[in-house]
């Protein structure tokens, strides 16, 4: 294990029917916020709507639905809860999990500025220290070879044009 | 016999060069994906679509079609060598495959293991040529009350299905129709939740969702694995080939599971793990050698692998003859062939009929080649676990990223892969399926308009729309049935188990 990865050795971890309450809880909240600010302020009835059918229509069945099962998945934590106090599973959330989506985040965020080819590196080999990896020139080998056989195909093979950033200069 | 021909027509229409290296080169993916635990043929077929948006339709499909039969088989390597499936169908092979293993008799498993997979994989492909023109020309009466009907009923059925927890599986399949209703709305165009960004008035596309739900997803679950590392004990590939003899003597075994395999794979929502259980069952119940089973047997593999590959080929049935996808690696194929631009539906057959009978053709293919590379390579795929988890996932990491970008060339792609990729990491950390989501989404569409269109037609009426429409009542009574069933059962295990 490297030092990151023990840095990042943290946790939450949470009660399975606890963590079902509140999956439950916020499924209700959204599909309230969507069927009553959602469907009205974000959906236009538009033309030649007939018989009462419109484009609110099938949102706002989905949107119950889900409010009802919402509901049942509340109910049957708690009285999961109340059933299994000491002995329950648990789900537990990682540091690392966010680490990486910040690495995602990052690439994302970066792709048209800095160029798929830096932000592909750069993603890859943090990526490849978040994974356990130990020894850095490694990490840079896969980084360097992959992005090269990436911009090879996408770029060169299929066209694709792929923002090149900061290191366009290199591709003219 | 004009299956056959059209199948003979298939094989002119899709042999070249190309095509081939493209199935032999999508085989080889696949049986190194399906090795690897934690990685399915699901994910292997989400992971490479993208790579074939610049394809012609036959090489792409060959290329789709050898991860998906190589995945589903690959799953038996490590389920045999290791004691870990690689895939969730190969969990019924591990039951024997390494108990034989222990027994220095690895090599006659994994070679059982594969001539079993090829057969079903065949048997299911036979399958799937006869039975499909039958079911496309059947689905031609159908009108937007059985579409409704259908449509309905696959996301009902793999949403209950789905983990033993309907509940979680139907807010899951609410989530996917939450998605696939942003956009333009499909009857009158009106924009619909896309709380004023331009962007979103393309909706959500296929391809992002379904590389979020099946790959990001499993990426940042996988990220905290560093911190459970798990020894495992290889077994190495020793002992005697497989004789003749073993192999012709389960014939019967073998055929039985591939059409069990077969039935199993053309009802939407189940797959190869339920096929391979099956068959297990099946093969343990009629033995005369019943007390052999869990202790090493060749017959066990036999069937469970007969069973999970002959799935392969039947679960196109749905998707191909109704644009009913069966099963999460269905969908995403689903997603390929309406990104080249075909509409999966029983019109298929007249429209593109060289095409489809181009896929039956590359789909035996592929069976063959992962027959040979099955063969020759067992060493190397032996090898797929050695594969350090630090080189592997900013691999995976990698082509998500640029895979999303790839099918549209917006940053917009991205950040819907990114928002739903979270969502997915939460709903595998609650143990909610992803696919009733990706299924929902696909089928989304299908639903609404078809139910509004039906609706519209016989003046808002719901009863009227369905009155005088048997199959769709039949669809419908099933629906309805197996979520009752579903409800019920898992009332009573609950119950149990408190």
């Amino acid at each position: 294990m490297n030092r990151i990865v023990k840095l990042l050795d943290r946790h939450v971890m949470v009660r399975k029917s606890v963590a079902d309450v509140l999956l439950g809880v916020a499924v209700i909240l959204i599909n309230l916020f969507m069927i009553t600010v959602g469907v009205q302020k974000y959906i236009t009835t538009g033309y030649g709507n007939s018989y009462g059918i419109t484009p609110r229509t099938f949102p706002c069945f989905v949107f119950g639905v889900a409010i009802l099962l919402g509901a049942i998945l509340v109910l049957r934590g708690i009285k999961a809860a109340k059933l299994h106090e000491e002995k329950e599973e648990t789900v537990d959330f990682h540091l690392i999990s966010i680490a990486i989506f910040l690495d995602i985040i990052f690439f994302v965020a970066t792709m048209k500025s800095l160029g798929y080819p830096v932000s592909n590196l750069i993603m890859m080999y943090v990526m490849y220290w978040l994974s356990g990896g130990k020894t850095w020139w490694k990490g840079l080998i896969l980084s360097i070879i992959f992005t090269a056989a990436s911009i090879l195909f996408f770029y060169n093979y299929l066209k694709l044009p792929i923002p090149m950033g900061i290191v366009e200069f290199l591709f003219y | 016999m004009d299956a056959v021909q059209n199948l003979i027509q298939g094989f002119a229409f899709s042999a070249n060069v190309d095509c081939y290296l493209m199935a032999a080169f999508g085989v080889f993916l696949g049986i190194v994906i399906g090795a690897l635990p934690g990685l399915t043929a699901t994910t292997g077929v989400s992971i490479f679509l993208p790579l074939t948006f610049y394809m012609d339709t036959i090489p792409a499909f060959a290329f789709l079609l050898g991860i998906y039969c190589g995945g589903t088989y690959g799953g038996s390597i490590t389920a045999i060598l290791i004691n870990t499936p690689g895939t969730p169908s190969a969990a019924a092979t591990a039951i024997e495959g390494y108990p034989l293993s222990k027994k220095g008799q690895a090599l006659k498993a994994l070679e059982m293991a594969l001539y079993a997979s090829f057969l079903g994989g065949i048997i299911s492909c036979i399958c799937l040529i006869f039975i499909s023109p039958i079911m496309a020309s059947f689905a031609m009466k159908f009108g937007p009350a059985e579409y409704f009907a259908l449509g309905l009923f696959g996301i009902s059925i793999v949403a209950s299905l789905a983990a033993g927890n309907m509940v979680k599986g139907l807010i899951s399949a609410c989530f996917g129709l939450t998605l696939a209703m942003i956009g333009l709305d499909p009857i009158n165009g009106a924009t619909r939740l896309t709380f004023g960004t331009a962007s979103m008035q393309s909706g959500i596309a296929t391809i992002p969702a379904l590389i979020a739900l099946f790959a990001v997803g499993e990426i940042l679950v996988q990220g905290e694995n560093v911190y459970k590392p798990v020894e495992l004990e290889q077994q190495q590939i020793r002992g005697e080939h497989i004789k003749w003899k073993e192999f012709v003597c389960h014939w019967k075994i073998m055929i039985e599971s591939s059409l069990i395999g077969c039935f199993i794979g053309a009802v939407p929502g189940t797959g190869g793990g339920i096929a391979s259980f099956l068959s297990y069952n099946t093969a343990q119940k009629q033995s005369r050698h019943k007390e052999e089973f869990g202790k090493g047997t060749l017959e066990g593999i036999a069937a469970s692998e007969a069973g999970n590959n002959g799935v392969t080929g039947a679960t196109l049935i749905p998707l191909l003859t109704l644009g009913i996808p069966g099963d999460a690696v269905t969908a995403v194929l689903m997603g390929a062939l309406m990104i080249q631009g075909l509409t999966p539906g029983p019109l298929l057959f007249e429209t593109d009929g060289n095409t489809i009978y181009g896929i039956f053709a590359l789909l035996i293919v592929c069976n063959v080649f992962m027959l040979m590379l099955g063969r020759l390579g067992l060493p190397l795929f032996s090898r797929v676990t050695d594969i350090p988890s630090s080189s592997l996932q900013p691999i995976v990491l990698a082509l998500c990223c640029i895979g999303t970008y790839a099918s549209s060339t917006r940053r917009y792609e991205l950040v819907v892969m990114l928002v739903v990729g979270a969502v997915a990491f939460v709903m595998r950390k609650l143990s909610m399926p992803s696919a009733p989501a990706l299924l929902a989404l696909i089928l989304g569409g299908t639903i609404e308009s078809n139910l509004r269109r039906g609706l519209v037609a016989k003046r808002g009426s719901l009863i009227a729309m369905f009155s005088g429409r048997p199959i769709a009542i039949a669809i419908l009574v099933i629906t309805v049935v197996m979520l009752v069933y579903s409800a019920v059962s898992e009332v009573k295990g609950k119950k149990v188990t408190d």
